[in-house]
């Protein structure tokens, strides 16, 4: 420790003038307002920029000279001998520069400011101390910290002129390639949390690097360029090589990921029919990366389609034997990710591609069908052999055998709240949702038909005051819906509507001071609403007809949903209740309605049905016992597949 | 022999700059108390060989002992042993004699205030004045002070007084002569001011393209080395020459001169027995000696 102050104290001796310059450059803050460019009324502001001005630039200048020229001037001037000479350790001699030149770029710019900042008040530091004041001052004294070791490790390789440089330039080709890359893949696959934090461990380990390559070089060499170069060379990309190339073998490790091994499911859709679901999971380890794969409910295969943020949500065919997906890609002058550095958007590319989930090979086909950005996810027909989609305002249907075009029509507006559904191979319809100006979560619902071999649209039908837009319901014929409409005291009141042309064919009247929640038809035709009020809920049942057939009392709740029939006249919901811990959450619990007794039951403890977090399709109402009452979320987040009748589980994604 | 390690001791050292081998497995010792000059012509390995004896350079191969311990990683400790006058005064320019004494005052335990003082004022050396200012001589003489000032056990002086005038000369020898019969340290000493350092060595090193081609005590080596003139009548056969051992052989205008690496008495008596050959037998200064070992292409064992 003697050394490294008597070797600091030496140092600070000789370099004494760069105080007496901050002294001198302390005046010049009082003198900047008077600077023609820089009058204005705030004059304690222009004194202050100046000052922290004149702080930075000087702390910074003197790491950069210092840096650069403390060891490296010294072995080229044969001066360092001075040192080695003597009974100081080459860690003394090290550490005692290294703290000469902290103490030189913290306290210079002291001394550039301390006369501003007396006079204008002590500000921030009356601040109680808080992270967001100590942030920046922190930032302050570390980047000419920062910027001196750095200035030292390229002087060293500099002033050498060995081959090593050629080889310093390789390495930091390499390391640079390595980096960009690996953030660009995590980047790719929306890791942008994993992307923060290697950016600051890139940014520690290069520090780190830097500092511990400095002090090899002098340890190692001593009075020797070469060796010392060589010594710091290696120290120095070795370890930002081991980083990088850990940081590549990562983002490759997360991309990756397997089903099994994922860290949580975060969505997940059921096909209109068949075993196939979609599941978007987030990747081990990553941060934020969230992956999409199609997996089979009934026998464990899967295929990971990519990142979360490059899909669009795969949609399937009504047989469920075809999926698609938009995958969007990014080119031009610069990669997706430098975006928030460089300002400019990137160009993105929308591409169609296509999965026969027949095949045993799982592979996706990438079609032809290639676009701008597109305007919304796909829609595939009955047999998967149609494709439709809307691209800059046009809507088109494609033969997906060859890629061809089949019709291609403008579409009514540029709302981007529209569904595309097929009904078969041969029709197409489009609903579309418009804002309706009398109020808040008020909508119009306008119904359109693409003729393919007139290749025209028309509109079918309208409601033209909707509520509860997500909720409209289809049942299993595909020929009636359950729409929500707007009443004049602002509630939701339940009709059954004629799916092209919307006509009115019912309405289920709301009693007074009751709050709809939900309704979907059963199985059998029949319509069930859940309603609550004053924290009751309840099940009112409505024949194919329309008439009312029984109410269900669902005891004490606050919210309800609706999610499907376990078994024919079995109703899966949830029923909602406040924390007793925390007073903005509520506890969901899944329950089970028998509805020709009355009876309601719990699931199963432990147990949430995914239904609340499925991505919907747009395809007709679930048949009793589906995917959609079978699927759960276990109490860990694993994905289950719970047997209706038999109750038994199987575990489809697990979670470590 | 007593358990005293000895100062120095270099077993096959090798040190080589890429491709290039400055000094070639090269053995010797310095033994307590001695004084060893090691000579060399520029680019001979002396100040390869003295970075690595100082543990400031690490050689490609081979032992370095300093004082009887690993020199490369011991040299900290050593160097509180180890006085060290550098070929090129490398003291801060800015720093004055004062500052100067003070700084090393605290990394030497046995640093003397009062020695440095008298010594400096010895030379005359103007203590405030900074260490750029100062003349060549001056700044020589500094760093034999600043040396000499926690009395070191060994002394490694690498060419001290290149660039100094005679008289700068004078006195910095002088006073390593008076320390020298004050103390009695040991003394590596390389130069090429061999008229100076004949008067105070006691044993020398010869080196040529990194290989140590004499290495003994002085008075030995000037015993053996003689210079045989022979007159213009009858030259020695190039047979006789041979016999002789001879380094270097050169025709003058009164004859033939040969210098002999071996002398004996014996053979010169022979010789002049055998008839009408005259020859004068002289002996050899140390810069004489050095010029044939190193001079002329002359190489091999000397």
């Amino acid at each position: 420790m003697n050394g490294i102050l008597v070797v600091a104290a030496r140092e600070l001796i000789e370099r004494r003038n760069a105080f007496l310059a901050a002294a001198v450059a302390s005046v010049l803050p009082f003198v900047a307002p008077l600077a023609p460019w820089l009058r204005s009324p705030q004059v304690g502001e222009v004194r202050g920029a100046a000052a922290l001005v004149m702080a930075a630039g000087l702390s910074c200048g003197l790491a950069l000279v210092y840096g650069s020229s403390t060891i490296g001037r010294d072995l080229a001037e044969r001066r360092l001998g001075f040192y080695f000479n003597r009974p100081l350790s080459p860690l003394a001699i090290w550490g005692g520069k290294f703290l000469a030149g902290v103490v030189l770029v913290w306290v210079t710019p002291l001394i550039v400011g301390a006369p501003t900042w007396l006079a204008t008040g002590p500000g921030f530091l009356t601040k109680p101390m808080e992270l967001r004041y100590l942030l920046p001052v922190l930032g302050l004294m570390a980047v000419p910290a920062a910027l001196m070791v750095l200035a030292h490790a390229v002087g060293i390789i500099l002033r050498d002129r060995s081959v090593w440089l050629v080889l310093d330039l390789v390495a930091l080709a390499v390391v640079a390639v390595l980096v960009l890359w690996a953030l660009g893949a995590l980047f790719d696959i929306g890791a942008e949390k994993a992307v923060q934090v290697s950016e600051w461990l890139l940014l520690g380990a290069a520090l780190t690097a830097v500092l511990v390559s400095g002090a090899v070089q002098v340890v190692s060499g001593r009075l020797d360029p070469r060796r010392g170069h060589r010594a710091l060379s290696l120290v120095l990309w070795g370890v930002l090589l081991c980083v990088s190339a850990g940081l590549v073998a990562f983002a490759g490790w997360v991309r990756v990921t397997p089903l099994s091994a994922v860290r949580g499911v975060t969505a997940a859709g059921i096909a209109p029919s068949g075993p196939w679901l979609p599941v978007e999971a987030r990747a081990r380890h990553g941060l934020g990366a969230e992956m999409v794969w199609l997996l089979d409910s009934a026998s464990g295969r899967n295929v990971r389609l990519g990142a979360s943020a490059h899909l669009g949500w795969p949609q399937f065919s009504g047989d469920g034997r075809h999926a698609a997906w938009v995958e969007t890609t990014y080119s031009g002058s610069h990669a997706a990710w430098l975006e928030p550095l460089l300002g400019e958007p990137a160009k993105a590319t929308s591409e169609v591609v296509t999965l026969d989930l027949r095949e045993g090979d799982l592979r996706p086909r990438r079609t032809t069908l290639i676009f701008p950005e597109l305007e919304s996810n796909v829609a595939l027909s009955t047999s998967g052999q149609r494709l439709a989609l809307v691209h800059e305002g046009m809507l088109s249907v494609f033969d997906l055998s060859n890629d061809a075009l089949l019709a291609s029509v403008r579409q009514p507006t540029d709302s981007s709240k529209f569904r595309l559904r097929f009904l078969g191979d041969d029709a197409l319809w489009l609903s579309r949702a418009e804002e309706n100006p009398a109020g808040p979560d008020r909508w119009k619902l306008l119904f359109y038909k693409l003729d393919l071999t007139g290749r025209r649209l028309v509109e079918t039908g309208r409601v033209d005051d909707i509520c509860r837009l997500g909720d409209v319901r289809v049942d299993a014929s595909g020929r009636r819906m359950l729409v929500g409409m707007s009443g004049a005291d602002d509630e939701c009141t339940w009709s059954e509507r004629e799916i092209g042309s919307a006509a009115l064919l019912r309405t289920f009247e709301r009693q007074p001071g009751w709050e709809e929640w939900g309704a979907r038809f059963l199985g059998d035709g029949r319509v069930v609403v859940a309603e609550t009020r004053e924290g009751r809920g309840r099940l009112r049942v409505w024949s194919e007809p329309g008439l009312p057939l029984r109410d269900v009392d669902l005891g004490r709740t606050s919210q309800l949903s609706l999610l499907g029939e376990l078994q024919p006249g079995t109703l899966l919901i949830e029923r909602a209740r406040s924390s007793p811990r925390y007073r903005y959450y509520v506890l969901w619990l899944p329950l089970t309605v028998d509805l020709g007794s009355g009876e309601v039951k719990l699931l199963e403890q432990g147990l949430s049905p995914i239904g609340p977090f499925v991505r919907a399709q747009g395809g007709p109402n679930a048949a009793p016992g589906d995917l959609h009452t079978s699927l759960f979320f276990s109490a860990d987040g694993a994905l289950i597949l719970r047997d209706p009748t038999t109750g038994a589980r199987r575990t489809l994604v697990p979670v470590p | 022999m007593n358990d005293t390690p000895t100062p120095v001791r270099l077993e096959g050292l090798n040190v080589r700059y890429g491709a290039v081998k400055a000094v070639r497995d090269l053995s010797l010792s310095v033994w307590a108390g001695s004084v060893y000059a090691l000579l060399g012509r520029n680019g001979s390995g002396k100040s390869s060989l003295v970075r690595c004896l100082l543990g400031q350079q690490r050689a490609a191969s081979g032992q370095i002992h300093l004082l009887g311990e690993d020199a490369w990683r011991r040299r900290t400790r050593l160097m509180r042993r180890v006085g060290v006058v550098p070929e090129e005064p490398d003291a801060p320019l800015a720093m004055t004699a004062r500052q100067l004494a003070a700084f090393c005052s605290h990394l030497y335990p046995t640093w003397d205030d009062a020695s440095v003082a008298e010594r400096l004022s010895r030379f005359a050396v103007p203590r405030g004045v900074p260490f750029g200012r100062l003349s060549k001589g001056q700044k020589g003489q500094l760093m034999l002070t600043l040396a000499l000032g926690h009395r070191p056990e060994l002394l490694v002086l690498d060419d001290p007084t290149i660039g100094l005038d005679v008289v700068a000369r004078r006195e910095f020898y002088e006073e390593l002569v008076a320390e020298l019969a004050d103390r009695g340290a040991t003394v590596l000493i390389t130069t090429h001011d061999l008229a100076a350092v004949e008067g105070i060595a006691t044993h020398v090193g010869i080196l040529k393209d990194g290989e140590l081609l004499v290495d003994e005590g002085l008075e030995p080596l000037k015993a053996r080395f003689r210079t045989l003139r022979f007159g213009p009548e009858r030259a020695p056969a190039a047979g006789e020459l041979r016999g002789l051992g001879a380094l270097a052989v050169c025709k003058t205008a009164w004859g033939l001169e040969a210098v002999v690496p071996r002398f004996d008495e014996a053979v010169a008596a022979r010789l002049q027995a055998e008839g009408d050959v005259a020859v004068a037998v002289e002996a050899m200064s140390l810069e004489e000696i050095f010029s044939a070992v190193v001079g002329n292409g002359a190489g091999g064992e000397a």
